[in-house]
């Protein structure tokens, strides 16, 4: 039996409770966007981008409360992922799209925008089927939205766990700024990197540098055991493979020894990490089989039962998955030159491995915080131009441009529901709420993106217009350029297709450990830079023995909300530096 | 068995490094790396033959269906009576208790519960218990935030999918 659509809304809408409101919906968009907006410039100048749930739920609840005098903390997880929904989509546009206008490849810009919109529909659709599994059953940890719920829950729950986010978010951001004043010229302040492979006089290939980030640390403490086995992927990686690589005569000669590292890792650990994240996913999705065939019984038990609408009901994903799905078929028939068929092929390779890598990252995310899109779009792209003519790279970067804006949507989303399971939000509300605003994020980035390529004005002696961002003008977009290169070697079929292969089958392998989602795990650490795994570890670390020593009431009432404090510190002001970059005051 | 262990841990984690590195040059060694894949994959086998036996003896001892379905039916009788009196303010710390010693303790349980129920049972089982804990959560939200009609709502629900789990945990036991 189907649901009406007005018990439909009646179910998103009213509750004695407030949760979807108006002023919720409405402060949620305004934040969305303006971060979207700010997020975009700051991805081109910078390469730097946030999916900023941390920022948003603060930014939400201080508008809420602060501005508005209302709220309550379901409705301010109302706020935080419509905000999130939107602006997540960020990067999967301005690190892919605009390689195509610096290259200065024709391609349809509303088929482009068609495209990202459909591909953020689909990232929605696809991971809400999943969240029994990954949420319910696997009890994933998400530590970005367990810091959220902890945010979201703290001013609430008394002036205890407030203070102790407040210390927190103040000793991370104090620290944070000190890692800065250097930047500001000034003469004091702490490093952002201490490299110790110096002090410790070991060989340069030997990389030893780790971050100055309690963010790092905070999110690594919330992740708790998953983090010992991203240190140990860490460790493998940089300071057994690698040393023994080096050793064993493996590195082309002409490498300078001070780029040994750096090509080790991107020509040899990271492209296999990559194959392993791909080979555990594969595999912790057969092994969950069961798990998820329980799951979606229980959700077509739901569909027949009017009564008891907690998830977004299955015919209505189906509806929208087979919308998106055509508009992507017409997009990439309508803005390249190849036949119908060979569109519904890419249209349909494009959709399969949006729906896998969207598990994948999803898994990455629940598992320790990482969202590894780069790596899955590049491997959209390497798909893509198995099927399609070499020339047709408007068309690789449009489907590649969806794969990341999906894979984003699908972490994002799931991020919000455990936040959403935490402090008890209806998740048939959230998912309406994240469905009805993701197109905005992908058409907010692409005006963005749009308004500082037309800002390079005109060459007055050639008539030429100027480019507004790209290599030689002060916007390098950085990202783009450097997808541009990515593309460049896939197509000269400098593809490291051995190491996929081998990581995949290492993945599966380590899927059977009894250690859930160790080829996922092993294989985001060995994709990551060590410098930030090196923090995130001692957090893992503090995490295990607190829970220990201290037992788990004190690691979920005191060091859940000082480690969200961490976050929170950190977080903002790291944008707020980045509107002072990108001001000019401080040297990017 | 602390002999299995330890030859089950050696060889796996031998068998991860050697295998890594194998496949790192380029082409990679591939009768090496599969070599080294077989001593994984060998001292996987010994870790689990262990973990079974432990889950096998952990099951007989304190954390078998029957245990879990004993503490969470004090758990519903706890917050039976809250949700008969009537939640107040004070009533969190209470909720958070629950939460805190039963709720959080039967979550982590998952992999050895697993083994005893089957993957299939087991997810049932955490769907219904996920339900309820989500429940709870809004309960407490909604207490915290003046709002102690939605909490008794909420807390009915909670208590209505937590004596479902501890019926699937009971159910052919």
């Amino acid at each position: 039996m189907l649901v009406s659509a007005r018990q439909f809304l009646r179910s998103v809408f009213a509750s004695t409770y407030p949760e979807v409101t108006p002023a919720a919906v409405l402060v949620g968009v305004l934040i969305g966007v303006l971060m979207t907006a700010s997020f975009s410039y700051a991805a081109l100048v910078l390469g730097f981008s946030t999916n900023g749930s941390t920022v948003a739920a603060i930014l939400g609840w201080g508008t809420l409360k602060l501005l508005l005098k209302r709220g309550t903390i379901v409705e301010s997880n109302i706020v935080q992922t419509i905000a999130s929904g939107i602006n997540t989509t960020t990067a999967g546009v301005i690190f892919t799209v605009p390689v195509l206008l610096i290259r200065g490849s024709p391609f349809s810009v509303w088929w482009v925008g068609v495209a990202c919109v459909a591909g953020a529909i689909m990232g929605v659709g696809f991971i809400i089927p999943l969240r029994k599994q990954m949420i319910d059953i696997d009890r994933l940890r998400f530590p970005s939205g367990t810091a959220v719920a902890s945010i979201l829950k703290a001013p609430s729950e008394g002036a205890r766990k407030s203070r102790l986010l407040v210390a927190g978010a103040a000793v991370s951001g104090f620290v944070y700024v000190l890692t800065q004043l250097p930047k500001l010229g000034l003469p004091f302040g702490l490093p952002a990197t201490v490299d110790v492979s110096h002090a410790l006089g070991l060989p340069p290939y030997v990389e030893n540098v780790w971050a100055v980030s309690l963010l790092g640390a905070g999110i690594g403490f919330i992740a708790g055991r998953n983090g010992l086995f991203v240190l140990a992927g860490g460790v493998l990686a940089y300071w057994v493979l690698t040393p023994l690589v080096v050793n064993l005569g493996w590195v082309p000669h002409e490498v300078s020894t001070h780029n040994v590292a750096a090509y080790v890792h991107n020509h040899m650990t990271r492209p296999l990490g990559i194959g392993m994240l791909v080979g555990g996913s594969l595999m912790g999705v057969v092994l969950a089989l069961p798990a998820i065939s329980a799951a979606f019984r229980n959700m077509r038990q739901a569909l027949m039962r009017r009564d008891d609408l907690d998830e977004l009901p299955l015919n209505v994903l189906y509806a929208v998955l087979l919308a998106a799905f055509a508009v992507l078929f017409l997009a990439a028939f309508f803005s390249s030159d190849i036949p119908a068929w060979r569109a519904l092929l890419v249209a349909l390779v494009g959709t399969v491995w949006l729906w896998f890598a969207g598990i994948i990252v999803s898994q990455a995310t629940g598992m320790t915080d990482w969202t590894p899109i780069s790596g899955m779009a590049l491997l959209a792209v390497v798909f893509l131009l198995l099927v399609l003519p070499k020339d047709e790279l408007a068309t690789a970067v449009l489907i590649g441009a969806t794969v990341s804006v999906a894979i984003a949507e699908c972490a994002d989303m799931m991020q919000d529901l455990k936040t959403g399971h935490l402090v008890g939000s209806r998740p048939f509300r959230q998912q309406t709420a994240q469905l009805l605003v993701a197109w905005i994020g992908p058409v907010v980035a692409i005006s963005v993106m749009l308004l500082i390529w037309h800002s390079g004005g005109v060459n007055p002696s050639t008539g030429e217009r100027l480019p507004g961002f790209g290599p030689g003008t002060s916007i390098e977009a950085p990202q783009a350029t450097a997808l541009g290169a990515t593309i460049d070697s896939v197509i000269g079929g400098d593809v490291p297709k051995d190491k996929f292969v081998a990581g995949g089958i290492l993945g599966m392998l380590l899927s059977f450990s009894g250690i859930p989602g160790l080829g996922v795990i092993m294989g985001i650490s060995m994709y990551l830079s060590l410098k930030y795994i090196l923090p995130y570890g001692v957090g893992s670390i503090v995490a295990v023995w607190a829970r220990r020593r201290k037992g788990v009431g004190w690691y979920e009432n005191v060091g859940i909300p000082v480690a969200a404090g961490l976050v929170v510190g950190e977080a903002l002001l790291t944008i707020v530096f980045a509107v002072i970059k990108m001001t000019g005051a401080v040297a990017p | 068995m602390s002999l299995r262990r330890t030859a089950g841990g050696t060889l796996s984690a031998a068998g991860v490094v050697l295998a890594a590195l194998f496949a790192t040059p380029e082409p990679p060694h591939w009768g090496a790396f599969a070599a080294s894949l077989a001593v994984l994959a060998l001292g996987l086998l010994l870790l689990r033959q262990r973990g079974d036996d432990r889950k096998r003896s952990a099951t007989v001892r304190v954390e078998g269906p029957q245990q879990w379905a004993d503490q969470l039916q004090g758990a519903a009788v706890r917050l039976e009576n809250l949700v008969a009196t009537g939640p107040n303010t004070e009533s969190a710390e209470e909720l958070d208790r629950l939460r805190l010693n039963v709720f959080v303790p039967f979550a982590e349980v998952g992999e050895k519960l697993a083994a005893t129920l089957g993957l299939q049972r087991y997810a049932d089982v955490m769907i219904a218990f996920a339900r309820s804990e989500r429940a709870l959560n809004r309960g407490l939200s909604a207490l915290v935030d003046g709002y102690p009609g939605e909490a008794t709502t909420a807390l009915r629900e909670a208590l209505v999918f937590l004596r479902q789990t501890t019926d699937l945990l009971l159910a052919d036991s």
